[in-house]
């Protein structure tokens, strides 16, 4: 904690020069950021791309011929599950796009989403995910809190918790959003019982960035505001008991001036050059692909600036209930969808590559559950309604194996029948590679010791290179 | 197991136990009291029936399995201790056992003296798993009662102090007890402003005015401080911020989240009365009563001045908590989650236990087994969930007669006017004029005239009478058809059956037929009523519901109602009490029409039943948007909304009933005409006939639908302007809008016989157990009773918020005094307030609680004296300076050797600014309004409000778990899907952002600069004290104010605002208010 006196100093000093201090204390500060790992790390970010309504997977990831070949049949009786909107009426149907056999390591990619398709070989893919209940709202509370329920710090907050800021100008949790909060809403992204400076912070694609950061004042207002304030605050803090809590919002003030400048330096990317802005697709004339590659192509920024979790949410084009949600008009919403994502997350993966930050990032392309291979009724307007019986994800970067494919499900893509993992798996493994053991990266709340992963998860050691 | 159970209550009462080999009885008592306990507690778990995974083979649940023993051979030989594995491995010899636990060596000497005693063992045989984990939960359920907090209400005196010169009050003799047993003493009195600072946020959640400082401070006589605290409770404004506080308990929201956030019915006015509540100080055992079974109480509490039965209010409490997804009668698993909310709520707020932590098992720690959460869940389920109308009587009951006798005359001068139109009206050219080349349907009210128009004399005549003989061939066909086919539910022409339920004072009493809807507009008459039920029979602004029994107590599958019904009026499907029920049909026609539902008889498992509501009555009336009829935001708020129920058929079939033609039958009856004059005149008298019945009040249901028919026809008027009516029209309408609209809450009703609920096993809803009888916790039961179900044949809920609002319930009141400590000190006894159980912590000062918890159910359970007590203790009005030794041996203050200070509440930070500025409304209660926004989403209403939230205290922002305030939830108002005893006070850079940048601490300091220019201070510094003072309710020092002062000039220099014009310089003066908002003084109370 910075002396009285120092800090005063500071703010004067920012008064005749602000910009090139406050980059310079940045800098000096970021170096003394110590990782609470439980052994050596592999990775220091990651980047969730959430594909939220759940993309399907038989159209994407999970190639199944059979499907085709059964095209119309009813699904009998043998097929239906609870774990997926079916009953035995149903239809089989055949994926919407081709499947081809990619780069060097052949794995199957559906033309769906051709620029990921094009960086197979970085591809960790996970085919054998089960979920809880095919319903949004508590799919993608299980797959950022570990619970259905919800009621507990997300995954972001985790790893912000466990491996603290490498920036202390920036929160070490953000999540960049499209203007479309995930059902389960803010909850995903949130502390819960973590200190609240874990959850977190919203960065829009439109607009003002974040919540109050620019500036209510010309600067210079601002810093006599400031330096009044923090006069007054020192007198009130040498006069009270309870010192550190004063000392800490006074500290905050500081962290809050910084910030300032900081987010919109990052959000603002006029400074990157024109081929990175057609790389990610910013030069796109669809508004929503516009803004989703803006949002990734900060993530890369953030990532450069330390920090550990970031999460990129879609927009919501459509009268759905979530972006991927595709119960009618499978192909014509599905094809906007990977539209608006697929060259951008693309992008994300070469540039992070090109720049060798792959290495220390896992990007996770994931959904909160997959789609039925089956539908009521083949027509025009032809859906896939939810399911959490063996859904896609993959991984990419930071120690996972690329070109690579894990678990199985049967030959329609209705159930797991190999390696079937848990998204508490992922967690546990994703945590592995940032060097945090999911059994000791705990809590204690509610007089228990509280984790990510609860009494689930193992680190799955064959997605790991 | 209720014989082994008093079996061993007799042991226990043995205080020791001593063995003696020849002696049975001593062998007997040394087993159960020193080895079964052991092997129970310690062994069972991996060497018994109900071990999953029998360990090394080896079970130790009876004589014959110990003596068989395991892999490793027999584990007990009788008389040599030596050679039993089981005694060495306690010994941690070569094996260790239990595992990472060493049992104490008294325990392992026992083990020893007994197998040299020779080992006697009365379990002869093994028990099945259920009666041996029965065994084993009675051990876990006795040894978890020791709990303190499950003793009764200690009775204690206070300690007696010697050399006390600081305070004579027993509480205050508690406190300074435990604090000399440290060493520590208690700190000075605060000074008099800070202690009115502390008392007004404390009490109110506001700053005191600058008068009021100013006066305590100067006041010297020995009353000054109990008047000052009188003050403040008498303030409207404590009712609001205790409010705030049982809402963080009870987790209050005004919607429903997940991914719509629907609107949470009657939220509001639950909140207010809880406001009311506090005001009142009602005793806070009713309003336990209230809140879980408010709605049985024999004798409701009533509301004269508002007409309001305030105890119906209570059950809201339930209705609070996220309600997922569309209708989680669709999902498995949404609705237990939903269920689990409720109890998890319920256990929490009123008796700081985890009941909820025993959904898939017994609880871990606590003695609350999984089947007590069950017979629970069963209590809530048996009561439906709906929509309850809170108005007495009374209310409008002034307006409804006057109404009643102006729409009386307006329906005989009505009945005039027609009479004279159909004079006029009916004549052979009129009826010529209108018929249609098309032949008319049978039963048109222009088909008799339509066959007969184009003949006269005789073939007229054979057409009459073949008319007459096929209407009474149709009429009695139908008659015939309907008679085998359908089953009369109920026909509403008294009160309807008894499984049939009312609400709603639209719909008090049953209809004559012929009432009509008086709607807007110049056609105010669109149908009339048949006899029945219907909620617009004096005005469209009443409310109504009409509920039926379940349906599977209905007779066939299908329901046939005939039915009018519009502005949002709904029919719904409810089933299995789904939280949010989407199965809605909206209504939007003037004429009856039949309406057939289908009552899903083939899921005879589930309980369903039709409810037909206004929309005010509707608990889940806005829908999601997308569902139902496209809204206006004036169609969701206003209150016209109406329907009108004739009769309720059962069916096996879908088809309607067939149509009956009495009606025509009279006409044709009444006489043959010889030609088409006289069938002219037939015609004309069968009309003003049915006019006159009408008029009457004796129109039969067929006349009804005869004259409706004619409505549809210009023969009569509708319109308003008509001058023999319009005076009376616009009487009428002048006096409806005197009418209050309804006022309408959630809730739970007890209407049908109570069910039990079945156990989920290990939680899950695809593994069903037993049902569980409905009732409440052992724990609370009389001692040796292991019975606890309820008695009633309804949900039982009465009685399990009997035995919560009970004296003898060693929890409710000692956890309401805790909060209430809490709310005045900033943590409480127990500083886990909501978790009582063995993962709370203990009580700082147990005596104490237990000391004042007596005396709070002594004075009647009255907040307000107990709160009036804390506030006169020195305790409490203590400095807020410790000692550094004291702040060594007790960093937490935990021994309260100083006031604590801390940041103010969310909602009291944005009061204070507003009351700061001088501009807050102190208006009480009413609709929330939204909070302010950056964007807005239409899907999900969430709206954007003013910046300032008219001016109003923050309380009044609508809380919405989708997207709360984010001005509020940046400093910590809680997550409002769950219960929160004890809110984070947690310090974010988001909350410096916030405070330097939102616009609503931009707006307020605006504000206060617009009041403060207008003044004639003498100078700068004059006005800086006079904001300084206001803001922080005390003295300002002269180098505060130069600090100030000259901060201000560099200000005005920066706004190069010229010397002359500094007094009147708003913005300046807006930058110096805002400042003052961002200084932590502001935001904190010591």
């Amino acid at each position: 904690m910075m002396q009285y006196l120092e800090r005063r100093k500071f703010l004067k000093d920012a008064s005749i020069g602000f910009g090139a201090i406050a980059f310079s204390a940045l800098a000096s500060r970021a170096s003394q950021a110590t990782p609470l790992g439980h052994y050596a790390a592999k990775a220091k970010h990651v980047i969730l791309c959430f594909m939220d309504g759940g993309p399907s997977h038989v159209d994407t990831f999970d190639h199944k011929p059979e499907l085709a070949r059964q095209e119309g049949k009813p699904i009998g009786k043998e097929n239906v599950s609870v774990l997926s909107q079916s009953t035995a009426a149903r239809v089989w149907l055949g994926a919407r796009w081709k499947f081809q056999n990619r780069g060097q390591s052949g794995l199957a990619v559906s033309n769906l989403l051709p620029h990921i398709a094009s960086l197979a070989d970085d591809l960790c893919v996970v085919r054998s995910l089960v979920g809880k209940q095919p319903l949004h709202g508590q799919q993608a509370l299980l797959m950022h809190t570990g619970r259905e329920t919800g009621r507990a710090p997300s995954w972001g907050s985790w790893v912000s918790y466990g491996l603290g800021s490498e920036n202390e100008n920036l929160p070490s949790y953000v999540l960049l959003n499209n203007d479309w909060i995930p059902n389960g809403g803010t909850e995903n992204f949130g502390s819960s019982f973590l200190p609240a400076n874990h959850s977190a912070m919203m960065l829009r694609a439109k607009g003002t960035p974040v919540d109050n950061i620019i500036a209510a004042d010309a600067q210079a207002i601002q810093r006599e505001k400031l330096a009044l304030l923090e006069e007054q605050d020192q007198q009130f803090a040498k006069t009270v008991n309870s010192g550190n809590a004063i000392e800490a919002a006074i500290r905050n003030y500081e962290k809050a001036f910084l910030m300032q400048s900081s987010i919109p330096g990052i959000a603002d990317v006029q400074d990157e050059p024109e081929y990175i802005h057609q790389l990610y697709g910013l030069d796109s004339k669809n508004d929503f692909q516009k803004y989703y590659a803006l949002q990734c192509l900060r993530a890369r920024r953030l990532v450069e600036k330390g920090v550990r979790f970031i999460e990129i949410t879609c927009p919501l084009t459509h009268a759905n209930n979530s972006p991927w949600d595709q119960h009618g008009h499978l192909v014509k919403h599905h094809n906007e969808n990977a539209l608006i994502t697929d060259q951008a997350v693309a992008a994300l993966i070469k540039d992070l590559k090109q720049r060798g930050l792959l290495d220390e990032t896992i990007v996770i392309w994931a959904g909160e559950m997959g789609r039925t291979p089956h539908t009521p009724a083949i027509n025009a307007t032809v859906g896939r309604d939810h399911h959490v019986d063996g859904y896609s994800i993959f991984l990419a970067g930071g120690g996972f194996k690329g070109g690579s494919s894990f678990g199985t499900t049967n030959e329609f893509g209705n159930k797991v029948v190999e390696n079937p993992l848990l998204i508490q798996d992922i967690h546990a493994t994703v945590l592995h590679q940032l060097g945090l053991d999911h059994e000791r990266l705990t809590y204690r709340f509610g007089g228990r010791d509280v984790s990510l992963t609860d009494v689930h998860g193992r680190v799955v050691q064959e997605l790991l290179a | 197991m209720v014989e082994y159970f008093v079996y061993t209550i007799v042991l226990l009462s043995c205080l020791s136990a001593s063995l003696q080999a020849d002696d049975e009885s001593s062998q007997i008592e040394f087993f159960e009291k020193k080895i079964r306990p052991v092997l129970v507690s310690k062994c069972y778990e991996c060497h018994s029936a109900i071990a999953g995974d029998v360990q090394g083979g080896l079970l130790l649940d009876s004589r014959p399995a110990m003596l068989k023993g395991g892999d490793s051979g027999p584990v007990v030989v009788p008389g040599k201790p030596n050679q039993s594995l089981l005694y060495l491995a306690l010994q941690h010899d070569s094996l260790e056992m239990p595992p990472k636990e060493r049992l104490p060596v008294e325990v392992v000497q026992n083990f020893k003296e007994w197998i040299l005693a020779g080992a006697y063992d009365p379990r002869d045989a093994p028990l099945d798993p259920q009666e041996l984990a029965s065994q084993i939960w009675e051990d876990t359920f006795r040894q978890r009662s020791q709990w303190w907090s499950f003793q009764p209400v200690a009775q204690v005196d206070p300690p007696t102090i010697t050399r006390n010169n600081w305070s004579g009050l027993p509480m205050d003799r508690f406190i300074l007890s435990a604090l000399r047993k440290q060493g520590l003493s208690p700190s000075t009195r605060a000074d008099k402003a800070t202690l009115v600072r502390r008392l007004s946020f404390t009490l109110t959640g506001l700053p005191p005015s600058v008068v009021q400082v100013k006066e305590f401070v100067n006041d010297e006589s020995p009353g000054a401080w109990t008047a000052l605290v009188n003050l403040y409770l008498a303030s409207p404004h404590f009712g609001e911020h205790f409010a705030r506080h049982w809402m963080d308990v009870v987790r209050y929201t005004d919607t429903y989240g997940y991914e719509w956030d629907v609107p949470a019915k009657g939220a509001w006015r639950y909140r207010d009365y809880l406001t009311r509540a506090f005001n009142a100080d009602v005793r806070y055992d009713q309003m336990v009563r209230e809140q879980i079974a408010g709605d049985l109480l024999s004798e409701p509490r009533i509301n004269h001045e508002m007409q309001l039965i305030e105890s119906h209010i209570g059950p809201m409490f339930y209705q609070l908590g996220e309600h997922r997804h569309g209708d989680s009668s669709e999902f498995e698993g949404i609705h237990q989650e939903m269920l689990d909310n409720k109890i998890d709520a319920f256990s929490k707020a009123f008796q700081g236990l985890t009941i909820a932590c025993a959904r898939c098992h017994d609880h871990k720690l606590d003695p609350i087994s999984q089947a007590e959460y069950y017979a629970l869940c069963g209590a809530f389920m048996s009561s439906r969930w709906i929509s309850r109308t809170i108005d007495t009587t009374q209310r409008n009951m002034h307006v409804k007669r006057q109404l009643g006798d102006v729409r009386r005359q307006l329906q005989m001068a009505l009945t005039e006017v027609w009479l004279a139109d159909l004079q006029k009206n009916i004549h052979i050219s009129s009826l010529d004029d209108i018929q249609p080349a098309t032949a008319l349907a049978v039963g048109d009210i222009n088909h008799p005239w339509n066959q007969i128009f184009q003949l006269d004399g005789d073939p007229l005549k054979r057409k009459w009478l073949s008319m007459l003989e096929m209407y009474q061939m149709q009429d009695d066909q139908a008659k015939a058809y309907n008679d085998a086919n359908y089953t009369l539910v109920t026909d509403f022409d008294g009160m309807p059956a008894d499984d049939w339920h009312l609400d709603g004072h639209g719909i008090e009493q049953i209809i004559g037929s012929g009432d009509f809807t008086l709607h807007q507009g110049d056609q105010f008459i669109k149908s009339l009523m048949l006899s029945g039920i219907a909620t617009s029979r004096l005005s469209a602004r009443l409310n109504g519901t009409l509920r039926s029994p379940l349906t599977r107590e209905l007779p066939h599958d299908f329901l046939h109602v005939l039915v009018a019904g519009g502005s949002q009026s709904a029919q719904r499907t409810v089933i299995d009490n789904a939280f949010l029920c989407e199965k809605q049909a909206y209504y939007a026609h003037d004429r009856y029409q039949w309406k057939t539902l289908n009552l899903h008889k083939g899921q005879q498992d589930r309980k369903t039943y039709i409810e037909f509501a206004t929309k005010t009555s509707n608990p889940n009336f806005p829908p999601r948007r997308g569902l139902g009829p496209k809204l206006t935001r004036e169609m969701e708020t206003s209150a016209v909304s109406w329907f009108s129920i004739n009769k309720i058929y059962a069916a096996k079939g879908p088809g309607a009933p067939k149509k009956r033609f009495t009606a025509f039958i009279e006409l044709l009856k009444v006489a043959t005409p010889n030609n088409k004059e006289e069938a002219a005149t037939l015609y004309r008298q069968w009309l003003m006939g049915m006019v006159k019945a009408w008029g009457a009040g004796v129109a039969t249901s067929d006349q009804i639908q005869v004259l409706n028919n004619l409505l549809q026809t210009q023969w009569i008027t509708k319109s308003a302007s008509h001058p023999e009516l319009a005076s009376l029209i616009a009487r009428c309408r002048a006096i409806e809008s005197q009418i209050l609209p309804p006022r309408t809450v959630n809730g739970l009703a007890d209407l049908d016989a109570g069910e039990d609920y079945r156990l989920n096993i290990r939680g899950s809803y695809y593994d069903l157990g037993d049902p569980v009888p409905r009732g409440y916790l052992r724990l609370f039961a009389d001692e040796l009773s292991t019975s606890t179900s309820f008695n009633s044949e309804n949900s039982g809920r009465l009685e399990l918020a009997n035995q919560v609002a009970s004296e003898k319930n060693p929890l409710t009141a000692r956890v309401y005094v805790n909060r209430v400590w809490q709310w005045l000190f900033g943590t409480g006894i127990v500083d886990t307030p909501s978790n009582f159980g063995k993962l709370g912590n203990m009580p700082s000062h147990p005596e104490l609680l237990d000391w004042m918890t007596a005396r709070f159910m002594e004075n009647n359970w009255s907040t307000k004296q107990l709160v009036y007590d804390i506030l006169h203790t020195a305790t409490w009005q203590q400095a807020d300076h410790a000692t550094s030794m004291a702040m060594e041996f007790d960093p937490n203050n935990r021994l309260l050797h100083h006031y604590p200070n801390r940041r103010l509440e969310a909602e009291s930070i944005g009061d204070a600014m507003l009351a700061t500025a001088g501009t807050l409304d102190r208006k009480l209660y009413g609709a929330p309004h939204n909070p302010f926004r950056t964007a807005e989403d239409e899907m999900k209403r969430l709206f954007t409000g003013p910046v300032a939230g008219n001016q109003r205290r923050m309380l009044y922002t609508k809380v919405s778990i989708m997207e709360p305030s984010k001005f509020l939830s940046t400093f910590n108002l809680p997550d409002p899907k769950i219960s929160t005893g004890r809110r984070d006070i947690a310090n974010t850079p988001a909350q410096a952002l916030t405070l330097l940048n939102h616009p609503f601490g931009i707006e307020i300091a605006s504000q206060w600069a617009d009041g403060l220019i207008q003044r004639d201070d003498i100078d700068p510094r004059s006005r800086l004290q006079s904001m300084l003072a206001t803001a922080y309710s005390r003295k300002i020092q002269a180098d505060e104010l130069d600090r100030w002062e000259s901060s201000l000039f560099r200000l005005s220099n920066l706004r190069q605002t010229k010397q002359n014009d500094i007094m009147t310089n708003k913005q300046l003066w807006a930058d110096i208010a805002h400042v003052i908002f961002n200084t932590k003084e502001f935001i904190y109370i010591r």
